[in-house]
């Protein structure tokens, strides 16, 4: 007979302790495993919604982003063509280009074969006093209407040109100064006769008097240039507005091409802000996710110490009872010449086997509790991805051990007994 | 065999001192085979502890085989304990759980590697306890539990036996076997000391002692 034979026999013998101890490390294990199968589940479950809504975004998205397409094909998207000494600054800030180029790109440009640009209207712009009206300043826009491309066929004019010896007045010109369709005017010591007035805009082009290019150019001193050419309409598939710029590039080598805000820009805007939406939708979901999984772990944290402290507790005292119930056993097995160590290891031997044992079930009970109440579909691949080995032979080594740091101090005021001392008194 | 001199042991208890043996002599060689008799409370069982090693003298010294075992350290004392002496008890002291032959191999298990079981069955079989040998405790008679104990006192082949009262619960049958086997473990070379107050073991000993309030007389 071995220590070993003499623990399982006792073990045997003492069927209701040893099950109660079984059951303690099964409840621990138990606990254990549960609560990190869940939480694995979650994470598992989190994944799986994440990945489905971010599918879903994506699917969206491209669907999204192919409306726009064809909606920036049909709505086309304006371009400013600028001598290419121009500050956009200064651009920016005087509402028009202060430089000028030869008014001959234009011809050049509609001579070219770049077939994505397609209405062309070049124009000289300047803020100019207006002598005739107490020096009041205006905006004088000297445009010849849209100029025809030559490789193509024509196509209806979306500006009709200004004829010469004709204005058209912003609102803030016509209504102040009380004008209407066919009076006379001077404008910089030449005669017009205003041809259309123009409703209220709320812009600078309620200051702005537009009239023909040549006679703008005369009025200002600046024959044959140009500070803008406006490229209305161009047609372009996503991004390719860097190409149609390149393509005016090589045309117009000296100037410079600026996208204009437009429609396009602003359903651009809208598209990115959808996605942000739907971006801050998953970030949401993955964020809810987040907290439940904290509330989980901040209870899991208390509660699954708490049951293992408990279980030691308990197995500890199953322990102490088993070293009083078997106070003669020890006495008698010490005057038969067993050793300390010998006694200490039939305690801890008997612990150890139990935490074996607790630790089997328990991983199994566990891990069939967790995929029960965890969130993902019980299934072959849905255990062979909540199994974690290394879990299960953390816990199959710890239990053990924690039984048989439950059972030391009972184990050690076993092996101390002094067996004169039983085997006197009983 | 056994020597003891001027042994005296002293209990410290909440009612006092008491002087349970007091310079008390005596040897048992080997082949011989001694019985201490006196009534209960006389310190008979405190000089068969002390004498087991089991129980720390006050005053006095006990040389078994020539060695004294409260000179060992606790661990060769135990080792020495399971190799020398045997203990047979009135109240058996079997492990409940075992069955006969596991109880007579208890001792085996002071001795790693030990592989004792042909001299158990051998000695079950001398103590007329085969058809018993699968049997607990529990399922025993009082006899066959004491002979169950007689047969695990003798495993190891001790050179000593020490036996505290080994027939006071048995029939005269029983009894008879019992002392039988202890004179005849005596005869073999081996020295045996026996505690008791029962007049029917004192007829089977060589030498009867009477011990009285923890003195030989």
């Amino acid at each position: 007979m071995t220590l070993w034979q003499l623990v399982i026999k006792e073990s045997r013998y003492q069927r209701l302790s040893f099950c109660l101890g079984i059951l303690a490390v099964i409840v621990a294990v138990g606990v254990l495993v549960a609560v990190l199968t869940i939480l694995r589940s979650h994470d598992l479950q989190t994944q799986k919604i994440l990945a489905l809504k971010e599918e879903e975004m994506e699917k969206e998205m491209s669907i999204m982003e192919d409306d726009y397409r064809k909606i920036m094909k049909i709505l086309g998207f304006n371009l400013l063509i600028l001598p290419e000494g121009q500050q956009l600054s200064d651009f920016y800030a005087e509402g028009y280009a202060t430089k000028d180029m030869p008014e001959e790109y234009v011809e050049r440009l509609s001579a070219s074969n770049i077939m994505t640009i397609r209405h062309l209207l070049p124009s000289i712009e300047q803020k100019i006093r207006w002598p005739e009206q107490r020096m009041r300043t205006i905006i004088l826009i000297g445009t010849r209407g849209e100029v025809p491309f030559t490789k193509r066929d024509p196509m209806e004019p979306i500006l009709v040109a200004v004829p010469p010896e004709n204005i058209v007045l912003g609102y803030e010109l016509w209504k102040s100064l009380n004008l209407k369709v066919g009076d006379k005017i001077k404008l910089l010591g030449k005669d017009f006769k205003v041809s259309e007035c123009h409703p209220q805009r709320g812009s600078k082009d309620d200051i702005t008097a537009w009239i023909d290019l040549k006679q703008a150019q005369e009025l200002v001193g600046k024959q044959g240039k140009i500070n803008a050419i406006l490229a209305l309409k161009c047609h372009c598939l996503g991004n390719e507005i860097e190409n149609v710029r390149k393509d005016i590039k090589n045309v117009l080598p000296n100037t410079q091409v600026i996208e204009l805000a437009s429609r396009v820009i602003t359903r651009a805007e809208a598209r990115d802000r959808a996605k942000e939406t739907a971006e801050f939708v998953l970030v949401s979901e993955k964020n809810y996710r987040i907290k439940l999984r904290n509330e989980i772990e901040e209870f899991a944290a208390w509660f699954v110490p708490l049951i293992i402290l408990g279980c030691i507790v308990w197995i500890g005292f199953l322990a102490f009872n088993n070293v009083r119930e078997r106070k003669a056993e020890i006495g008698i097995l010490s005057a038969l010449g067993l050793r300390s160590k010998q006694i200490l290891f039939v305690f801890l031997a008997k612990a150890v086997l139990l935490g074996i044992f607790g630790a089997l079930i328990g991983c199994i009970a566990g891990f069939i509790v967790g995929l029960a109440s965890g969130e993902t579909v019980f299934n072959f691949e849905t255990v062979r991805t909540l199994f974690n080995p290394f879990l299960f032979l953390v816990v199959m080594l710890t239990a053990p051990i924690l039984a048989g740091v439950a059972s030391w101090i009972p184990a050690l005021i076993a092996a101390k007994q002094d067996p004169a001392d039983i085997l006197r008194n009983e | 065999m056994l020597f003891i001199k001027n042994l005296s042991k002293v209990f410290k208890g909440p009612k006092g001192i008491v002087q349970a043996l007091e310079s008390v002599s005596l040897s048992v060689k080997a082949s011989e085979f001694v019985a201490v008799q006196g009534p209960s409370g006389s310190g008979k069982t405190t000089l068969l502890l002390s004498v087991g090693g089991l129980l720390v003298p006050s005053d006095g010294e006990v040389t078994v085989d020539n060695q004294n075992p409260y000179l060992m350290s606790p661990d060769n004392r135990a080792h020495f304990r399971a190799s020398t002496i045997g203990f047979a008890f009135q109240q058996f002291y079997l492990v409940p759980y075992l069955s006969v032959l596991d109880n007579v191999l208890v001792p085996s298990l002071a001795f790693p590697q030990s592989i004792a079981i042909d001299r158990a069955k051998e000695l079950i079989n001398r103590f007329n306890l085969t058809d018993r040998i699968g049997h607990v405790p529990g399922e025993l008679s009082t006899g066959e539990r004491q002979r169950t104990a007689m047969a695990r006192a003798l495993l190891n082949n001790p050179k000593l036996l020490l036996a505290d009262e080994p027939v006071g619960n048995l029939d005269n049958e029983n009894a008879n076997i019992v002392l039988s086997v202890l004179e005849e473990f005596a005869s073999s070379s081996g020295a045996v000391l026996m505690v008791t107050h029962d007049n029917r073991a004192a007829k089977y000993a060589h030498k009867t002692l009477q011990l009285k309030n923890g003195k030989l007389l």
